[in-house]
């Protein structure tokens, strides 16, 4: 093994990739020998863990599309074990049960083994290889992180690593005796703070329990695709068909795991669990930003609050000044002007009756968000002037376009924006 | 039948090779070099705020007189309808013939926060098509609208019809309470007031792994499983690492306009009910009296081909023409099929109209 660059020259990389070559066939030797050692135990010669030997060696002379390379990686260890365990599984069922419907039985075992795996490794006392193994079923989960990574409280959400099975142990009373202790009522010139922080202990501890029913909901997900599976590869059997690669395999597996998911997240269930999800997080989130904003404040620094009245007054600006320019520039930049209707406020529209009956309709259905845009109008009018040869030509219905590049004479005149001059105008066009 | 035939040599074989095709990735990616994006020459034309409108210079002799205005999503980038040279629908649209312009709504940020649908829609698209207008001297043009930019302007068809000459929506949401509409069926209890006061704009991370977690076995593994396999070819290497980079460009979205997205279209599904209003306009989609060719995509996973088919309910025009492409969300705009159906079908309809 090396680490040097593999894109150094190609003498060297002929080197390089003969050693990588090398690594891999002697890990493949170790895998064989691991086996008829130790009857297909996981973890002696395990494929993935030598992913992960390979990796840490090589991973230094690739800086640029690192983590890009890492989720390869990790993929490539989720395909091993999954591999791994269906060799074990083949390594291990007698010929004659191959025969018949033998194989069915040996197979419900197996995935029966595979199930009792996934739920030791919700707990914490399991050797880290079973863990490896339940990151198969976690890829639902894992987007979910990385979604909420960029709004969660701690990097990586600290919360995540108290695992379900310790918080049922803590059981609902903690909780309550929690709780009764975040409602004492606060008293004396700290009674506000005292009150707030107490508001986001609550909401964090919510938040915590939350996450936990979410990560619960998730754990059956395993358990069914590893049912689905088995019922795809028992009709396969029926039907006289049969897997030939291990690629195969991971593509059923992963089929399974789709199915399962889809059917899970479009249930009831899950839109109530996802939507309490997403509003306890927000509510820790916002409860914490009040507390900074109070400490910004005495330290006589800018708030949130003060900075969303500034961008909001700002906004509000911005959009006087684009209706003034569109008035000053008699607006509506259509050719003949004649569609051009005065709305009586908002963006530039044809219809005031509708209008109107926006109006009324705001008032009786409430409409979010865009009320705010009501008070002003319009923006500024578009800048870009006509293509006047091209002006000559509407009607027509197919027009001349000049060779890429070309730049007609005059065209810098044509435009009012900066961009507009530098455009080079189409002949016939 | 005993359903597996593996061998332990085939498997083992199978292993090593990944291991094998992964060392030769490794070569294959620090090769690669820059990862280009945005494959036909085109000019900025028209600039406001972060907005840019471009135009595509033409490549072909005879070009139809009606400029095609192109509205992407806020969601991700627009450079994925013009991604490379062979997968670009742009480039397509330009052989058939069309002048085709393009809306960048660039990356916001918070001094963005309260811009609102009505900005968008009335406000910024509605000035990039009164630049058009003017600069072709034509009282409508044509427009195309992708995914929530098709949204954007079927919302701008309806309350400025004389605008348009003709509509091309392509995957887009229309009905947001379609029974398999997963992205609807998630967001339904999310307190969307709570989010937006508290994240101010919404980060394009965020919406970027909700996509991802539609699908997360195939999306966040398979494809990758797909992609060690052609690490050998570095062609195929960069192709892959070009959509990458598309799907992880993600701009931040404008809270305000979030906010009324996410609980008028997806929450109360008021736009097939005729409720939404963006500004000072009620949009009722009855108002769409120009032809309208709506593309969707069979296999769709983020706008349901029953959200977008929904459209032709709605609509007013007597001139609607359905198209369904065999395949996905993002296979219409890049894949090797859809640049032989997509843009061939929509320069034919625009051609026969203007």
């Amino acid at each position: 093994m090396t680490t040097d660059n593999p894109s150094a020259n190609s003498t060297e990389n002929t080197g390089w990739l003969d050693l990588q070559r090398q690594f891999w066939e002697s890990w493949s030797r170790m895998y064989t020998q691991g086996v008829a050692d130790a009857a297909g135990g996981p973890s002696k010669g395990s494929w993935a863990e030598g992913l992960d030997h390979w990796w840490n060696a090589v991973a230094g002379s690739l800086p640029e599309h690192r983590r890009f390379y890492e989720h390869l990686v990790e993929q490539g260890k989720v395909f091993m074990t999954l591999s791994q365990e269906l060799m074990k599984f083949l390594t291990s069922i007698p010929a004659g049960a191959k025969e018949g419907d033998g194989w069915k039985e040996q197979l419900k075992s197996h995935f029966d083994a595979i199930k009792e795996t996934l739920a030791r490794a919700r707990s914490q006392d399991v050797p880290n290889y079973l863990r490896g193994f339940s990151a198969l079923f976690e890829l639902p989960l894992d987007t979910w992180y990385r979604m909420m990574s960029g709004s969660a409280m701690t990097p990586g959400d600290v919360l995540r690593n108290v695992r379900s099975e310790a918080l049922e142990k803590m059981g609902e009373q903690v909780h309550r005796s929690v709780d009764r202790f975040l409602s004492v009522p606060g008293v004396g010139y700290t009674r506000e703070s005292q009150e707030q922080l107490q508001q986001f202990a609550r909401a964090l501890l919510n938040y915590q329990k939350v996450l936990q029913e979410y990560l619960s909901a998730h754990h059956h997900l395993g358990m069914d695709t590893l049912d689905r599976l088995y019922k795809k590869l028992e009709a396969m059997g029926e039907k006289g068909e049969s897997i030939k690669t291990l690629r195969a395999m991971y593509d059923l597996w992963v089929d399974c795991g789709e199915e399962s998911y889809a059917e899970f997240v479009m249930s009831p269930e899950f839109q109530d669990v996802y939507g309490e999800m997403v509003n306890a997080l927000m509510a820790v989130k916002h409860q914490a930003r009040l507390i900074l904003d109070e400490h910004l404040g005495a330290l006589n620094m800018p708030t949130r609050r003060e900075m969303n009245s500034i961008i909001r007054h700002q906004n509000e600006l911005r959009r006087s000044i684009k209706s003034l320019q569109r008035e000053r520039n008699g607006r509506d930049g259509g050719p003949s002007h004649r569609h051009a209707h005065h709305a009586g406020g908002g963006h530039g529209g044809e219809g005031g009756a509708q209008s109107r009956e926006a109006d009324a309709l705001r008032k009786r259905t409430g409409v979010a968000g865009a009320v705010a845009g009501d008070e002003t109008s319009g923006g500024r009018p578009a800048e870009s002037a006509e293509l006047p040869a091209r002006k000559k030509q509407a009607g027509k219905r197919m027009i001349t376009a000049r060779a890429p590049g070309a730049v007609e004479a005059g065209a810098a005149t044509a435009g009012n924006s900066p961009a507009e001059s530098q455009r080079p105008v189409k002949a016939g066009g | 039948m005993f359903p597996f035939q593996i061998t332990p040599d085939e498997a083992l074989k199978e292993m090593q090779d990944l291991g094998n095709k992964l060392a030769l990735g490794m070569k294959t990616l620090s090769e690669l070099g820059e990862i280009d994006v945005g494959a036909t020459e085109k000019e900025e034309i028209y600039r406001e705020d972060k907005l840019v409108l471009y135009h595509f210079k033409p490549f072909v002799e005879r070009l139809n007189p009606v400029p095609l205005l192109v509205v992407y999503a806020l969601v991700n980038r627009p450079y994925m309808a013009d991604l490379q040279q062979n997968r670009s629908m742009i480039r397509g649209l330009m052989a058939g013939g069309l002048d085709v312009y393009l809306i960048d709504w660039g990356y916001p940020d918070g001094g963005d926060l309260y811009l609102t649908l009505d900005d968008y829609i009335n406000g910024y698209l509605g000035r990039c098509v009164d630049v058009l207008r003017k600069r072709h001297g034509v009282d409508s043009i044509n427009i195309l609208g992708i995914c929530q930019g098709g949204t954007f302007s079927l919302c701008f068809a309806a309350t400025h019809p004389k605008k348009v000459r003709n509509l091309i929506t392509t995957v887009t949401p229309v009905d947001f309470h379609t029974p398999d509409d997963m992205l609807s069926h998630w967001v339904r209890k999310v307190d969307i007031d709570r989010l937006v006061e508290t994240m101010g704009n919404v980060p394009g991370e965020m919406l970027n792994w909700t996509f991802l977690a539609l699908k997360p076995f195939r999306l966040f593994g398979q494809k990758y499983m797909d992609m060690i396999n052609t690490l050998d070819d570095p062609m195929a290497a960069k192709n892959f690492m070009r959509m990458e980079k598309w799907i992880f460009d993600s701009p931040d979205q404008v809270g305000e306009a979030y906010r009324q997205f996410m609980k008028d279209f997806y929450q109360k599904n008021k736009l097939i009910k005729g409720e939404i209003v963006i500004g000072n306009h009620r949009v009722d989609l009855k108002n769409i009296t120009m032809p309208v060719l709506n593309i969707y995509a069979k296999d769709d996973h983020l706008v349901p081909p029953a959200s977008s088919k929904a459209l032709e309910r709605y609509v007013g025009t007597k001139d609607y023409t359905a198209l369904e492409f065999p395949g996905g969300h993002i296979g219409i705009y890049v894949s090797g099929k859809a640049q032989k159906m997509i843009p061939p079908a929509a320069c034919e309809w625009v051609n026969q109209r203007t």
